[in-house]
């Protein structure tokens, strides 16, 4: 990413959540008030001086792009984050093993190597699936007694 | 003192205090490299199983686990850029990049030795320097705590040069995070957005392992690596990173020492604050600071050693004043009473000789700690022989149950996603998650020295400026602050200095 565009997107960010809790703290008062109304004030200056430099890179032109920018993969990225939102919010429902069990067996099948076939890559995800959840229940749950998150239905 | 050490040292040698040494060890290095399970979780989990022994041998175990844990969050820190615990978060600094420019057996063995060195000269502390020292200690009030905790946090200035201004914002992001949930000084609700369960705010541990962990997930499964790192193991590592220690580490770490001896003596204060000034020291005084962050040995040598020597520290106040010096010493404490056994003179004359079994088994438990972990070392690196996909979404796995475990509630799984989103694309536009966490880590402890100065400057009708700088030891913490504050623009003015007196000629292309 060029300099100038993250020194943007970092300023906008920072005002972005600068105005997300300069909102909330609308019903405050005392000292607590003063001590997040001071970080914010810090935390808008800081977003405009980044926002500011952002644009003086960017119209001088001395904003040489990256040379060794590494590609991403972006649909692995949103793929893992889908799932891992969505195992959240399974657990909450079916508690933490029937989800462990779908989101493993299923990110480890769109994620695997695509060079591997089907029965292979069916194969070793059933085995890893398994070999996670019986060593975590064995060593967390019955070994530590660490709880695991329980669900609505079980 | 001398009269109890010979039957304390005799003490150690009993079959069941070797196994219980050596257990505790093992339970300890397992639980610390295991992201979400923390040394205060470890050594509580115990404290039951060992109402069932004497006193001294629950002692030494919880010893041995609490040295075991801290030394532990190292190993997944340099292996999957996961700190085990928060007082690993700095061990990432340089253990990662270490991990990924193929010297992940240096970088743990590296840890090893130093987390081993800091927690056996902690000990030394613990034992000759207990009573002065916890007289210091009990002079922090609210002014003096905030000084330590802001000088802590300008060390973001030093972690993040050539980019301070959103190392700043990132610090101040973190600490705006951590006031989420009730406002300790009027016990409103602030900042929960609508969300009524984020009243009990944001948890450090939770938080620490999105920053680091979940953000490292989505990095990781971004790339088309099909493994984390290269895994090269060297024939006589240990005895080539002996010698490179010997001759590059000594200073850095008899300093680092001596910051978590002190840093561990706060009430409040612990190993993750210790280790992250131990390391911006370092980086201060290194005449090459700009290697930090690229993989080098001091850069793992000072957070690790400083993190152990946190132990010895925190239990100063704790024995001697009954003042715990961090949550693991305040649940060891509460063992303690549990057995009818007061802290402070007595403990140290009537119960002597349990009390100096403890503290010789400390010095037992880092000189275990060394062979314990070089074999589990060896184990662990097999990590890295595993494809990537499996272990991003195992990392997953863990992060669910390490984060669900802290409080037992959902909230903080979702945590976890938010603050790996948030450590994630902090990432790719240059803010930093070390300075975030550190935010986060001396957000409570500022804004509480913070409201107790002002408090006080009420009681005593005097100017609020004036609480901040009424002691000597504040203003020794003013000082500090400021010259952390000015260091990148001293360097920054050295080097340019240095780069206009250099001869034409003798410049690089």
């Amino acid at each position: 990413m060029r300099s100038s565009v993250a020194d943007l997107a970092a300023g906008v960010l920072s005002l972005l959540f600068a105005a997300a809790f300069y909102l909330q703290s609308a019903k405050l008062s005392g000292v607590g008030h003063d001590y997040s109304l001071g970080l914010i004030l810090f935390i808008t200056l800081g977003g405009l001086f980044l926002l500011f430099r952002g644009i003086r890179k960017r119209l001088s032109g001395s904003d040489p792009s990256p040379e060794d920018a590494e590609p991403t993969a972006y649909g692995r990225l949103f793929f893992i984050l889908a799932a891992t939102v969505t195992y959240a919010g399974f657990i909450s429902l079916v508690g933490f093993y029937i989800a462990s069990t779908f989101i493993l067996f299923s990110s480890a099948m769109v994620l695997n190597d695509a060079d591997w076939g089907w029965k292979k890559r069916t194969l070793v995800a059933a085995i890893f699936t398994t070999v996670m959840c019986v060593s975590v229940w064995i060593v967390f749950v019955k070994f530590l007694y660490v709880p695991t998150p329980e669900g609505l239905l079980f | 003192m001398w009269e109890f050490i010979p039957t304390a040292i005799g003490n150690l040698f009993l079959p069941l205090n070797i196994f219980l040494l050596i257990a505790g060890m093992v339970g300890g290095i397992i639980i610390g490299a295991l992201p979400g399970l923390t040394a205060t979780m470890g050594v509580a989990l115990m404290v039951p199983v060992t109402f069932a022994m004497d006193t001294t041998s629950g002692l030494i175990m919880l010893g041995s686990i609490y040295c075991g844990a801290i030394y532990g969050g190292a190993n997944a820190a340099i292996l999957v850029c996961t700190p085990g615990t928060p007082s690993s978060v700095a061990t990432t600094f340089d253990g990662w990049p270490m991990c990924q420019n193929g010297e992940a057996d240096k970088a743990l063995i590296v840890s090893l030795l130093s987390s081993a060195f800091g927690g056996f000269m902690g000990t030394v502390f613990l034992l000759f320097l207990a009573a002065p020292l916890a007289l210091f200690a009990v002079r922090f009030g609210g002014p003096e705590t905030f000084w330590v905790c802001l000088f802590g946090l300008s060390t973001i200035a030093v972690m993040t040069k050539g980019n301070m201004v959103k190392g700043l914002i990132s610090g101040a992001l973190g600490l705006l995070l951590a006031t989420v949930g009730l406002d300790p000084y009027s016990a409103t609700p602030r900042f929960t957005f609508g969300h009524y369960a984020l009243i009990s705010g944001v948890e450090v541990v939770p938080a620490m392992i999105g920053l680091f962990s979940f953000s490292q997930v989505l990095y990781l499964i971004g790339t088309h690596k099909p493994f984390i790192a290269k895994y090269s193991p060297v024939p006589g590592m240990l005895m080539h990173v002996v010698r490179e220690m010997a001759s590059k580490c000594k200073v850095i770490m008899a300093r680092s020492t001596v910051i978590g001896t002190l840093v561990g003596m706060l009430p409040g204060a612990g190993g993750a604050i210790a280790s992250i000034i131990a390391y911006n020291e370092t980086k201060r005084w290194d005449k090459k600071p700009e290697r930090f962050g690229t993989g080098i040995i001091e850069g793992v040598a000072a957070p690790e050693t400083a993190n152990n020597a946190v132990i010895g520290g925190a239990l100063i106040p704790t024995l001697t004043l009954g003042i715990p010096g961090c949550a693991v010493a305040a649940v060891m404490l509460g063992a303690l009473t549990a057995k009818g056994i007061q802290p402070g003179v007595k403990l140290f004359t009537v119960t002597g000789e349990m009390a100096y079994t403890f503290i010789m088994s400390l010095f037992a438990a880092n000189l275990i700690m060394i062979p314990v972990g070089l074999l589990l070392i060896k184990i662990m690196a097999r990590l890295l022989s595993i494809r990537l996909t499996f272990v991003a979404i195992g990392i997953i796995m863990f992060s669910v149950i390490g984060a669900y475990a802290i409080r037992n509630s959902m909230l903080d799984v979702w945590i976890v996603i938010v603050f790996g989103v948030i450590g994630y694309i902090g990432n790719r536009v240059g803010l930093d998650n070390g300075g975030m966490a550190l935010g986060i880590i001396l957000g409570p402890m500022i804004e509480e020295g913070f409201s107790r100065s002002v408090s006080l400057s009420r009681a005593h009708d005097d100017s609020v400026l004036q609480v901040f700088w009424n002691s000597n030891i504040a203003l020794v913490f003013i000082f500090l602050t400021l010259l952390s504050l000015l260091t990148p623009f001293f360097l920054e003015w050295k080097r340019k200095r240095m780069a206009t007196h250099e001869p034409k000629g003798s410049q690089h292309p």
